[in-house]
């Protein structure tokens, strides 16, 4: 797939995966593995460019004598998520005419 | 590997990066490992489970812009006294010339390698075509009456086809190779702002 796509697809799932409650790195990675693999350092990368874009926050919690860095999605990551879902709406309008079986008529 | 060689092992790799750089990717790191430690994996699995610190270091290079490496490199640990900015300045026509001379000596070096890669390709295609001549020196041949002629051309002709298969197949692994070259070249100068660091 393309880098560039891929990214922006993994930036929007990192973002899905803490819309409903403040997440931290290895649940996020447990959350999206089922759908798309997801390593550590491209987590690592995809969370500070989604901090530095304003679309999620961070804090530190102390967990069982540690801390842990919860992650929480900001008013502009969800508008983020909500552009994702229209542009895609597009673009599978886009993937069925490519796919539709004989293509278009000359 | 244990958790600690492993954050070390990686701090080690990462040392030509800003420290706060470093200091943030060992404690993302570290948390990851505990949270995989906490879930039942033991602590050997929970490292390895990461990936090799080489393959690591090499995404995290990636990623990095050069500038932020050159930037580090070059800063100087403490500001510059002005005799040693004049000594720079002084001394700029004969390190500026051996810079320059430094990246011409290696960009005209990866340039001759794909012009003879070039090159053996038209020769491939030369030999293809060769071929074909062969086939048409047949018919020739036949029409100016010297058949014996001809199947010789046609056999030569043969061995020339086969020949270009062979030096396609060959030509196509060593463009695959230097494209793969190209695409790591950005990884190995980059390395090598964090390599000379690490062995101050």
């Amino acid at each position: 797939m393309d880098i560039q796509l891929k990214r922006g697809l993994l930036d929007v799932c990192v973002l899905t995966a803490i819309k409903n409650e403040d997440s931290y790195g290895y649940k996020i990675i447990k959350d999206v593995k089922p759908y798309t693999e997801l390593s550590e350092s491209t987590l690592y990368t995809i969370l500070k460019r989604l901090e530095t874009a304003g679309m999620l926050t961070v804090r530190t919690v102390e967990h069982d004598g540690r801390l842990r860095k919860y992650y929480r999605i900001t008013d502009e990551g969800l508008e983020r998520i909500e552009e994702f879902k229209k542009e895609w709406k597009e673009v599978m309008q886009i993937y069925q005419f490519v796919t539709k079986e004989g293509g278009c008529n000359d | 590997m244990t958790k600690q060689e492993f954050l070390a092992h990686l701090k080690g790799e990462l040392c030509g990066l800003p420290n706060d750089e470093i200091e943030q990717r060992i404690v993302f790191y570290e948390e990851i490992i505990d949270d995989k430690i906490e879930e039942g994996l033991n602590e050997e699995d929970a490292v390895h489970s990461l990936g090799s610190v080489r393959d690591i270091v090499d995404g995290i290079i990636a990623e990095i812009p050069i500038a932020v490496l050159i930037k580090k490199k070059i800063k100087p640990k403490r500001p510059f006294t002005g005799w040693e900015i004049g000594l720079i300045i002084t001394g700029s026509p004969i390190w500026g010339a051996l810079l320059i001379s430094l990246f011409a000596v290696a960009f005209s070096l990866y340039a001759s390698m794909w012009a003879v890669l070039v090159s053996l390709w038209v020769s491939a295609v030369a030999i293809a075509l060769s071929s074909v001549a062969g086939v048409v020196m047949l018919f020739i041949g036949i029409c100016v009456g010297n058949i014996p002629i001809g199947f010789v051309f046609l056999g030569i002709g043969l061995f020339l086809g086969g020949l270009s298969v062979f030096a396609y197949d060959l030509l196509m692994l060593c463009t695959k190779a230097m494209v793969r070259l190209t695409v790591k070249i950005p990884t190995w100068v980059k390395r090598l702002f964090i390599k000379k660091e690490e062995k101050k």
